[in-house]
């Protein structure tokens, strides 16, 4: 099973950004990747650096021509997210509709707790990204509407767009990581280069290799293949 | 690679060809227990349900107690933890009421790159 959630009961906290770039990060450490956009926004692709009104291949639509960018297979999955015969799929016990030998992204929005319910069982990992404020630290209490957060297995907290320079960020990151453990999967900085990026259509790496955000994001992205037990402990060790 | 006119002009100020970020690193002992936080550590739906009340003081206590003996964190970052234990994938293997043609046609799509890269 190599279907990895991108979630957050907060909206506004990057979990676009981080969906779509460690995707990216994903392909470029060799695995076949593909990235579902099942967001009604359709903003995945601007981080790969597709136009606003440039249409991704829809999810069950086979006349569309795939496309592909900086390795990773873009779908537009939003119709097929609201299918009812794919939430009936995703609901029937024992079933395994996720091929293998890909890694599969999913970038859902805040609202749909409902799709991330009904794919969180075919999963290997749940992300769950956070920023350093109130806000979004309070929803951790909606991860997961039947499991205490604590005992989930399969859940990464990732804390997004950390400014280090400000308090509360930085007792934010020491708090979650103390009382979370192992289930805090790293952090990622703030970092304007993320909007000018996107605001000059272009990819985030092309314009700004250096940046500290991409950084933060393949080393996020070697935690999370061991997570979801895309490579095994002693091969990432030895990288 | 573009860079901004202003850190263009600090870069050649300091003699530098890049900056480097500080991590504004925080000494647990620093760490202030903001209520936030502490409502977090009593959240039932965070440390989930305990048998009494006292088991519930418990683990909010622990819990603490886990943050005030932690060590600081090493270098700013969340150390990979051991992986999690996973079982050996196995091939895809779509259920039978998936018969509707936009949910057939989805799984198609996932497997045709492979295909086509086989051929």
């Amino acid at each position: 099973m190599s279907l990895i959630l991108f979630h957050s009961p907060k909206g506004g906290v990057g979990n676009t950004f981080l969906a779509a770039h460690c995707a990216m990060e994903l392909a470029a450490r060799g695995h076949d990747t593909v990235a579902i956009d099942f967001t009604y926004q359709a903003t995945l692709k601007l981080f790969f650096g597709l136009l606003p009104d440039q249409p991704l291949v829809k999810a069950g639509d086979p006349s569309g021509d795939e496309i592909v960018v900086a390795g990773v297979e873009l779908f537009d999955g939003e119709e097929l997210g609201r299918s009812a015969a794919f939430r009936q799929l995703l609901r029937q016990p024992g079933a395994q509709p996720f091929p293998t030998d890909k890694v599969i992204v999913a970038d859902i929005a805040a609202h749909d707790r409902a799709l991330r319910q009904l794919l969180m069982p075919h999963a290997a990992l749940h992300v769950v990204p956070l920023v350093p404020r109130p806000a979004a630290l309070a929803a951790l209490v909606h991860v997961d509407p039947d499991i205490p957060l604590m005992e989930l297995e399969r859940t990464a907290l990732v804390l997004n767009m950390l400014d280090d320079t400000r308090t509360l960020a930085r007792h934010s990151r020491v708090f979650l990581t103390q009382a979370f453990g192992d289930m805090m999967a790293g952090s990622v900085r703030r970092d304007e280069s993320v909007a000018e990026a996107m605001a000059g259509f272009d990819s985030l790496a092309k314009l700004f290799p250096h940046s500290p955000a991409l950084g933060d994001v393949a080393h996020l992205v070697g935690v999370l293949e061991q997570r979801a037990g895309l490579v095994a402990h002693e091969a990432q060790a030895s990288a | 690679m573009a860079i901004r006119n202003d850190v263009s002009s600090l870069l050649d100020r300091l003699g530098r060809q890049d900056l480097r970020y500080r991590e504004f690193s925080d000494p647990l002992g620093d760490m202030e227990m903001w209520p936030i936080f502490e409502a977090l550590l009593q959240d039932r739906r965070i440390v989930g349900e305990a048998s009494t009340p006292l088991d519930q003081r418990r683990r909010t206590a622990d819990a603490q107690q886990r943050i005030k003996a932690a060590p600081p964190p090493a270098g700013g970052k969340a150390d990979a933890g051991p992986a999690i234990p996973y079982s050996p994938p196995s091939p895809p293997r779509p259920a039978a009421a998936a018969d509707d043609p936009q949910v057939r046609a989805f799984f198609g799509q996932l497997g045709a790159r492979g295909i086509e890269r086989d051929s």
